[in-house]
């Protein structure tokens, strides 16, 4: 039952009964009129003040449930008013210092988060740098994979955490390449068979180098697949299509675009118009046209309209 | 004697320190529950003056940490909720006067000095 309803119950009682007594004296005593009058007015005068007690009681403790339950969604902070010196004022000022030091303390984890996240993005980072430490041409090439992958993933819609993949995937994709002979990598003519299944290992051994890292767990995808092809003539395992994740497709349309565009010991930097048009011929047998179509309406921004073009656009 | 001040509130830090300065106390004062417990290591005061309900840590918290090195620093806290509630959260670790606000220069004044007296 509501408080003010019991208040106001008990008070009526408490006053109809001396009410009750008094009236059957004045009664006795030849007064019927005057007895039922005062009965009548002492039992209103109590109900008064009785409902006036009850609302005090009962609406500062209303405020305060709407003050926990906005709590309870996040709103750290909230303050509830102190309806003066009571028990439940004291409760009311008690409950907004509890508000504001979840709030502090909120914001100081936040902080803390933050600052970790901030912490394993720069390893990532130094591993990533490991790779341009052995193979110089690529240098950078990590960096701004990561930064378009993350823009293409925008592009396409990809929620946070896939966006988080995106950018650890793009940095680490050749991490494998430590395990390759620097040789190879530095390698201005085309390379051998043997050479080349070498070569071809180095997405498998950089999904193994990073397998146990739980951190990078949806980044370790883009990182085995990400020599897949569309048309599932890809290494190392062949998938085809949506069976390749979605951060492997897009980390290989970033790299292509970078590679090409960057110069490597086999190939001087080709122009973007170029570029573009390579990568319309890989449209749908290596890349993913739904990513190549992406890809184009980053670059297209990125330039103001210079190369690529709108998504839907013919 | 040298005397802590904590209080969130500058007003209230302002307030005690010109009185007790007047007082001829030497004072120094902190902001919030962790530097109280900072400074009273640091500078071992003779008493504690400490707000109830400060930030990152509560006087009653802070007093706790204060003494858990072994010396029991004689304590006022000061609280604008009712007293009894205060030394129920307390505890074994109760300051020995509990000052509801609001209170006067007066107050503090005899509220220090029957600490200071206790043994």
């Amino acid at each position: 039952m509501k408080l003010a309803p019991k208040v106001l119950a008990l008070a009526v009682v408490a006053a109809a009964v001396p009410a009750v007594v008094l009236g059957v004296q004045l009664a006795l005593t030849g007064h019927p009129l005057l007895a039922l009058a005062s009965g009548a007015a002492s039992v209103a005068f109590a109900a008064l003040l009785a409902a006036a007690f009850a609302r005090g009681l009962a609406e500062p403790l209303t405020e305060l449930v709407r003050g926990a339950l906005d709590i309870a969604r996040g709103r750290f902070g909230r303050q509830v008013p102190v309806p003066g010196r009571s028990e439940i004022g004291d409760l009311a000022y008690t409950f907004n210092y509890m508000s504001r030091e979840l709030a502090r303390q909120d914001a100081e984890n936040s902080r803390l988060i933050e600052a970790l996240e901030r912490g394993t993005l720069e390893a990532v980072r130094s591993l990533a740098g490991a790779i341009d430490a052995k193979d110089p041409y690529t240098r950078g090439h990590n960096g701004r994979v990561a930064e378009l992958a993350v823009e293409v993933g925008r592009e396409m819609g990809c929620d946070a955490t896939t966006l988080q993949a995106l950018e650890y995937g793009g940095l680490l994709h050749d991490v494998g390449k430590i395990g390759v002979p620097e040789a190879l990598l530095r390698k201005t003519v085309p390379l051998t068979g043997p050479e080349t299944s070498l070569m071809r290992q180095h997405p498998a051994i950089g999904a193994d180098i990073v397998r146990e890292v739980e951190l990078l767990r949806d980044a370790l995808p883009a990182i085995r697949s990400h020599h897949e092809r569309w048309d599932g003539g890809g290494y190392p395992d062949g998938l085809i299509g949506v069976t390749i994740p979605l951060v492997a497709r897009i980390v290989n349309a970033a790299d292509t675009w970078d590679a090409c565009t960057s110069s490597r010991p086999y190939q001087p930097a080709l122009e973007p118009a170029e570029v573009v048009e390579i990568l319309g011929r890989l449209r749908g047998t290596q890349i993913d046209p739904a990513v190549h179509d992406a890809l184009l309406a980053v670059l297209h921004r990125r330039t103001n309209g210079a190369i690529g073009k709108v998504r839907g656009a013919a | 004697m040298k005397i802590l001040i904590a209080d969130d509130d500058r007003l209230v830090r302002t307030l005690l320190s010109d009185v007790l300065a007047g007082q001829g106390h030497e004072v120094v004062s902190a902001s919030d529950g962790n530097e109280a417990v900072e400074l009273c290591l640091r500078e071992q005061p003779d008493a504690v003056i400490l707000d109830f309900l400060m930030p990152r840590l509560s006087g009653i918290d802070a007093l706790a940490r204060m003494r858990q090195g072994g010396r029991r620093v004689p304590a006022v806290l000061l609280t604008a909720i009712s007293g009894p509630s205060v030394r129920d959260a307390a505890g074994s670790d109760a300051p020995e006067v509990i000052l509801e606000k609001p209170f006067d220069a007066r107050d503090v004044a005899r509220a220090l000095a029957r600490v200071l007296r206790a043994p």
